[in-house]
Formats: structure tokens, C-alpha cells, sequence
């Protein structure tokens, strides 16, 4: 704010336009950029790169949107487990019904089972993949995660609608409009000059991880999957992220213990409200926990004990559940990188599943 | 709509279709107001009523004053377009906030209060849109300028899309003027709206959104623990950044979009951190604000022709409401306040040192604006903390320099930001005496086409999209 009002004049409308032939050099520019583009996505392509779609929170929205019109769809919510292991075309071909995949990667999915319980009409099957270290998550990325596909989903205007569709039509032919990979930030994050000692590297999932399609059938790709050097790689960051936090600057760990004593009661008890809510509707809730192996799996066993997290939620949900650990059909199988199945044993996995699914059908309670 | 949208390139192609195959010129600014309430419609199609309620008020009270002689009535006209242009921005904008203060005095004062918080949604632009009609209201109403005849021209001027939601700012006798003749852009025009186009996006989807924001959040998000001094300025400057290219980025756009339709809009940015003190920041920060603040509030209030101490006063309640314009909360306002102080002590210092050599010489002049830098930035604390425990833990961070505090950012990122912040500094001062025109106008043709094509790669490779501009929250 100028104290002089004297010297202060009120802006000028006016606009000089520099003398260059302007649409000459626009379509110079737009040439130039064309040919650098055609070239990126060829080098894209190079290394291995498909044209895919983004697993966007837009992408969520409108597989969420299907049960606003379908409100007695079977449902399927969890974390990345969820979205890589279970075939949605097994399910169908032999439970007669496609499910609506709304599991996201890195989430806690319980903000989603609550979403659900709120829907005023909805009245189908949740299917909830339970990862324990990510289901009891109190607060911090993994709730934000679930929080960040909601709000799109209640807030989505038809002007993100519409950039939805036509990013569909662009991602379905271009290979580099890649965001998991390929934007400058993620491209940037694969420098990592030396950091100062006390400064934490974020983990970030290497390239080339998983794809999904249109309807959010996610997978490994195949590359990730015959990659033995990806694949340990995504190991190493496991192993921090399944592992406990360290206390908070002054806590002792018994009042670390209580706190998270306190956590995983409430937790508990949003679920059990949240799962009682759906079955008032007609709603059924059956919860799923799906492989991990080596490492990882020795860590969410020492960690997260069944009998601690995945025995109580049944009891005191009284929600139906598969652990694959109750069925050896379902433990021979092998996680590449510990924590999902490759994109062949997800459909085996599936066939698997099925006879437990129809036991629990016949019995009224999915 | 987002102008960072691919829904946007559709809709700009089709209303460039549409405005360049039609013949009547009236066809043509009815096809823009309608494209323009589509524009608004598409975030919350229920707002556009609020805009229609903005419209058809200022409308006939603008009408109403020319006809009206009598001071009493002519008053009685001015406060209806007030109480409905402020009771729409105080009811959705400071409703909360006013409820929220209300709880905490009833609490102090000893009375246990506790209604249901309502969850209101603030429309997009609202604060723009208000403010625009408001002056054209003011303008008629201090005779000014005389009433638009055109209802189509009018409602145009208040919807016109390219700057509805976020400016520049535009006055009824900048904007009314150009509906009287058919509007088409030269070939160089049009050309150099799309330069402007591209310029705005790379500002805001390759610097603010892509190399800015995640270490600004970083840092404002560091509430319990103070952070290494480095990082934290870091994060300021960042900020400092990531708000000039996000909101530049946005006027930019608009005035390319509108020059693409023929249409010409104000500047609302000339290199603002090569601003030489406060005084001359505010003039090259959000101009169109700056002069519709000092033209309907500070001269108003008597601007500077009432001695020193008034001159101050005027100042700082200018500053303060500028501040609550920005949102609705304490930390806005003392970002305004510390903005009035900074001016009230400039304008001391000029009236208590007026012939100091040493600020004139080319070290001083250099000085001068890495210290405006420096206190802008420092305001910005409070502009972008959630609340004021953060901007206290963060000032406190800033003055530390004993390497307490944790220490946030990776080395990319320290690479980063300086890297952009520097070219941003040394863009403003070489800048700071000229327009861009100028200086593109003295580059080779060859050199425009690699900053373009750069700009339009970078774009391309940023794949950014879909995060909201800042001052869309204001």
C-alpha cells in the first residue's frame, strides 16, 4: 500500500505487444515440442513403459460414484494388498457379481469402511483386506491417504469430472503420462545426492512397481515381478515401515505401550460401530487377510501378533475372516518382494479364495 | 475450472471457436457471459446465484443512483449494495470465524457457549468478484463515472472468466469501454496471449506446484519441534517463491486468456521482490488490490492529508482490513498489521531522513530490496502458518542460529529451491526497471522459441494439473 498518494498512479491499460511475429514463433515452439515430446514417449517406451492409467484419486471417485446408483455392490477396501492380490474377473466369473475395487495403496482403510457405514442406502458385501500394521494406524500418511480419496470423491465438480474423462482418453495412448514414474518430480526423486546426517529420507517405491486399469484392477507389472534387484529394493523399505516408530521425545515405553493400547481400542471400536451400521442396512462385512512372506512376514508376526490384532477384530466385530495362515491352500504362495503376489498368483490365489467365500455366503453372513 | 486443467484447454478452444467464427459482436459478449458462468459453474454450479444476486443488485442501484438526486436516498442506495455485497463475503467468508471469536469471548467471559459450528463453503472468488462491483457501485455513486447502459455489458464485466475468480481486479471504466467495439486479437495478439498463457501455467504448475510447494509444506508443517535455521529459511523463501509464481501465474493466464479474446486487462504483478521498500512492493504487488484498497479505503479515510500520526492511522486500518480480506483469521490479520507497521516506519524514515545519498547509489538501491525481501518473507510467517504457534516456532527458527532443530530437507531439495529462488531474485532485479515486453521484445526470435518451447516441455513433463491455485481460498 503506497502512503503517497500523490506518487502512486493507478495501473495502466495498457498492453505493448513486443515486435516478434508472434504466431510464427508459436508454431516453432509447438514443433519443437512436439518432436521432444515424440521422442520422450518413444525413450518411455523404451524402457518398457505401456500406456497406463493413473491410479489417481479421480480414478477412485469414479469407481466410488458406481455405488451411489449400485448401493448393493460387493465392495472391495484395504491397502495395496487388496488391489494387487485378488482378481476381480475370478471373483465374478464364480460368485456371479464384479466387486467395486476401492482398496488404495499405503492406507488405512477403515475411513472408507466408515464412508460406507454413512451411506444412507448401502446395503452389499465389504470385502476388508487387513494389513495390521496399516489397519491400526492411528493418524499421519496412511489416514491422510484415505481422507485424500474421500474428500475428491464428496467434493469431485463436474470441471474434475470432465479432466477425468479426457485424461482417460490421453493416458489410454501416451506411455510417458505416467505419475506414479514419469512426471519432473518423480524423476527428481530418483537424485539423491549425499544428505546431512540428522536429515530422514522419505521411502519411496522404486519405478515400475504396478499398474492398474480402469476399473482399478491392480497388479504387479511384469518387470517388477522378474526383477530381482526392484524386488529387493522394495524389501529394504518394508522393513523400517512394518517396524515400530521410535518412542516420542520424552515418552518411556510403557506410556508409548498404553498410548498405543489406547489407539488400537478406539480403533476397534470405530470398527465394530462402523460394521454394525452396515449389517442394520443388510450389509454384510467379511475381513481378509491376505499373504505376505519372508522378512516382512517374520516382522508383522512379531509385531502385530494375530491373537492382538486380527483374532480380536473378529470377536469383537463378529465379522467373518480368512487369514491365510488358517488355510494351506492359500500359503503356498510367494511375495515377490514379501508383501503382494505377482499378477499370476493373484488369480490362483483368488480361485482359492472362492470355496471360502461361498462357505461364508451359505451361512447368510456375505 | 482450473486454467492448469485439460478440461480448461477444451473449454478455452471451444469459446475461441466460438468467439472467432461469430459475426455480431453482441452474439459474441452474450456467448462469453454464458461461457463465463459455465466457467464458475463448473466448480459449484449453486454459486453462479451469487453471482447473478452480485449482478442484478450493483445493476440497479447503479441505476437508481444516476436518477436519484436526494443525498439521503442516494446513501440509503450505497448501503444496499453494501450490506449485500459485505453480508455475501462476511456470511460466507467470516461467518466461522466471527462465530469462533464469539465462542472465545463468551468462554473468557466466564459463559459456557457451544453451538453447532457451521460448515460453510466459501465460493471461489467471492472476495474478487464483491470487490469489483463494489467499485463500480462506489464509482457511480461519488459520480466518478456515469452507469453502464448494456445490462449485457455489465454482467459481462462482472463474470468476464479469464479473471472472475482470482483477478486481476479489473474497474468498470478499464473493462465497459472495451464492449462498445467488436473484440478481435491481432495475429500478434492473440500470439503473444498464448506466450502469456504458457508463461502463467510454467509459473504455477513447474515452479509453485513442482519445485516449491512440497518444501514450503515441509517446513510450515514442522509444529512440534523447532526446525535447523537453514531449512527453515529455506522453507520461507520458498514460500516466498512458491505464492509470487502461483498467484503471478494465475494474472498471467488471465491476461493471455483475455488478450487471446481481445480483450485487455491490468497488470497485477511487476516484479515485486525487486521492490525497493514496502511502499514500492505494494505497488508491484497485486496492483489491481493495492489501488482498489488505496482508491476505496485509504483516500477515504483521508489517505495522507491529515498529518503524520493520521497518515500512520490510515495506513495501518488499510493494511489491517487488507490482511482480513485475505481470510478469515488472526494470522491474516497480523500479516497486515506487520505490513502497516512496515509502511507506517517506512514513511517515518522518509519523512525524518528525506536526502539520503546512499539509497539513490546502484550497492544501496541492491541492499534495500534484499532487505523489502527480507521483511516480506519474514510477513509471509504469518500468511502461511496454520496458526500461531507454528509462526512462533518458525520465527523462532529463523533467529537460531546455534544448529539447534531438526534438519528437514533432503540436499535435492536445498538444491532446488535455491536454485529457483535465486533465478527468481535475478529475474525480478534485472526485471525491476522494465516490462517483460521490453525485454522480450529485445531478445532474437531464435531465443523466444527455446524459452517457449522450454517452457511448454517443462509443462508437458510436469504433467501438473488439477491442484487449485492459492488465492482461490481468498
Amino acid at each position: 500500500m503506497p502512503s503517497s498518494t500523490s506518487s502512486f498512479e493507478t495501473y495502466e491499460l495498457k498492453r505493448i505487444i513486443p515486435k516478434h511475429h508472434w504466431m510464427l514463433l508459436a508454431l516453432f515452439s509447438v514443433v519443437i515440442t512436439a518432436v521432444m515430446t515424440l521422442g520422450w514417449e518413444l525413450y518411455c517406451r523404451s524402457l518398457g513403459y505401456e500406456p497406463s492409467i493413473n491410479d489417481s484419486t479421480d480414478l477412485w471417485a469414479s469407481r466410488r460414484i458406481v455405488l451411489d446408483a449400485e448401493p448393493d455392490r460387493t465392495v472391495l477396501i484395504g491397502s495395496s494388498r487388496m488391489l494387487f492380490d485378488f482378481d476381480m474377473d475370478v471373483y465374478e466369473q464364480e460368485m456371479g457379481e464384479r466387486p467395486v475395487q476401492l482398496a488404495t495403496v499405503g492406507t488405512n482403510p477403515l475411513a472408507y469402511l466408515e464412508d460406507l457405514a454413512d451411506h444412507p442406502k448401502f446395503s452389499g458385501t465389504v470385502i476388508v483386506g487387513v494389513v495390521p500394521k496399516l489397519f491400526m494406524a492411528p493418524g499421519g500418511p496412511l489416514v491422510a491417504a484415505s481422507k485424500k480419496h474421500l474428500d475428491r470423491y464428496r467434493d469431485w465438480s463436474p470441471t474434475q469430472k470432465a479432466g477425468h474423462y479426457i485424461a482417460r482418453i490421453l493416458e489410454r495412448r501416451l506411455a510417458f503420462l505416467n505419475k506414479e514414474d514419469l512426471t519432473l518430480n518423480q524423476l527428481l526423486l530418483r537424485w539423491n545426492p549425499p544428505n546431512r546426517e540428522q536429515v530422514k529420507v522419505p521411502p519411496t517405491l522404486p519405478p515400475h512397481f504396478h499398474t492398474v486399469d480402469e476399473e482399478r484392477q491392480g497388479g504387479m507389472t511384469d518387470f517388477a515381478e522378474k526383477t530381482m534387484a526392484l524386488q529387493k529394493r522394495i524389501q529394504q523399505i518394508w522393513l523400517p515401515l512394518f517396524s515400530p516408530p521410535p518412542p516420542n521425545k520424552g515418552q518411556s515405553p510403557e506410556e508409548q505401550k498404553a498410548e498405543h493400547q489406547k489407539a488400537d481400542k478406539r480403533i476397534f471400536d470405530r470398527t465394530k460401530k462402523a460394521v454394525d451400521k452396515i449389517r442394520t442396512r443388510g450389509g454384510k462385512v467379511v475381513f481378509l487377510r491376505l499373504p505376505s512372506t519372508g522378512e516382512l512376514r517374520a516382522l508383522e508376526n512379531k509385531y502385530t501378533p494375530r491373537t492382538q490384532i486380527w483374532d480380536r477384530l473378529l470377536t469383537i466385530t463378529a465379522a467373518p475372516g480368512i487369514h491365510f495362515e488358517d488355510y494351506p491352500q492359500l500359503t503356498d504362495f510367494d511375495c515377490p518382494e514379501w508383501s503382494h503376489l505377482n499378477k499370476k498368483d493373484s488369480t490362483e490365489f483368488t480361485r482359492r479364495l472362492i470355496p471360502l467365500f461361498k462357505k461364508i455366503r451359505s451361512k447368510g453372513r456375505m | 475450472m482450473l486454467f492448469n486443467s485439460l478440461t480448461f484447454i477444451v473449454f478455452f478452444v471451444i469459446v475461441l471457436g466460438l468467439h472467432y467464427t461469430i459475426r455480431s459482436w453482441r452474439t459474441q459478449k452474450f456467448v462469453l457471459l454464458i461461457a463465463s458462468y459455465l466457467f464458475y459453474a463448473a466448480w459449484n454450479p449453486p454459486f453462479v446465484m451469487l453471482l447473478w444476486l452480485s449482478t442484478i443488485v450493483d445493476w440497479y442501484v447503479a441505476k437508481a443512483l444516476e436518477a436519484q438526486e436526494a443525498p439521503a436516498k442516494r446513501r440509503f442506495l450505497l448501503t444496499l449494495s453494501l450490506a449485500t455485497n459485505l453480508g455475501m463475503l462476511g456470511f460466507f467468508k467470516y461467518g466461522e470465524f466471527l462465530l469462533e471469536n464469539f465462542i472465545g469471548l463468551a468462554h473468557l467471559a466466564g459463559m459456557e457457549f457451544h453451538p453447532a459450528l457451521p460448515s460453510i463453503v466459501l465460493p471461489v472468488g467471492i472476495s474478487f468478484y464483491t470487490f469489483q462491483t463494489l467499485s463500480y457501485t462506489l464509482d457511480v455513486y461519488f459520480r466518478k463515472s456515469k452507469r453502464c447502459q448494456s445490462f449485457l455489458d455489465y454482467a459481462l464485466y462482472v463474470t468476464f472468466f479469464p479473471q472472475l475468480v482470482a483477478g486481476p481486479i479489473v474497474r468498470a471504466s478499464d473493462f465497459l469501454p472495451q464492449c462498445l467495439q467488436p473484440k478481435r486479437a491481432t495475429r500478434d495478439q492473440f500470439g503473444w496471449g498464448l506466450y502469456f498463457i504458457t508463461l502463467g501455467l510454467f509459473q504455477k504448475v513447474v515452479l509453485a506446484d513442482g519445485l516449491l510447494a512440497s518444501t514450503a509444506d515441509t517446513i510450515f508443517k514442522a509444529k512440534d519441534d523447532p526446525v535447523f535455521f537453514l531449512d527453515a529459511w529455506l522453507g520461507v523463501f520458498a514460500f516466498s517463491a512458491q505464492i509470487f509464481c502461483d498467484f503471478a501465474g494465475y494474472s498471467t493466464c488471465a491476461i493471455g486468456v483475455a488478450l487471446c479474446l481481445g480483450f485487455v486487462l491490468p497488470d497485477n504483478f511487476r516484479s515485486p521482490y525487486a521492490a525497493i521498500g514496502l511502499s514500492d512492493f505494494w505497488r508491484r504487488w497485486h496492483i489491481t488490490l493495492s489501488s482498489w484498497l488505496r482508491d476505496y479505503l485509504y483516500i477515504p479515510l483521508g489517505g495522507n492529508r491529515g498529518g503524520t500520526a493520521r497518515t500512520l492511522a490510515n495506513l495501518i486500518i488499510t493494511m489491517f482490513l487488507g490482511g482480513l480480506w485475505h481470510g478469515a483469521s488472526w494470522t491474516f490479520v497480523v500479516w497486515g498489521l506487520l505490513h502497516g507497521f512496515y509502511l507506517a516506519v517506512e514513511h517515518l524514515l522518509r519523512q525524518l531522513f528525506p536526502s539520503v545519498s546512499w539509497v539513490k547509489t546502484g550497492l544501496g538501491r541492491f541492499g534495500l530490496s534484499l532487505l523489502t525481501f527480507l521483511l516480506v518473507s519474514l510477513a509471509w510467517v504469518f500468511f502461511r502458518s496454520s496458526d500461531f504457534p507454528t509462526a512462533w516456532l518458525l520465527l523462532g527458527s529463523l533467529f537460531d542460529f546455534g544448529g539447534n532443530g531438526s534438519q528437514l530437507l533432503l540436499t535435492r531439495e536445498i538444491i532446488q529451491v535455491t536454485l529457483v529462488v535465486g533465478g527468481l531474485l535475478a529475474t525480478h532485479w534485472y526485471l525491476h526497471e522494465k516490462r517483460l515486453e521490453h525485454a522480450m521484445q529485445n531478445l532474437p526470435a531464435w531465443w523466444v522459441v527455446v524459452i517457449w518451447a522450454t517452457m511448454l516441455c517443462g509443462l508437458i513433463l510436469t504433467q501438473g494439473g488439477g491442484n487449485a491455485f492459492i488465492y482461490f481460498q481468498f
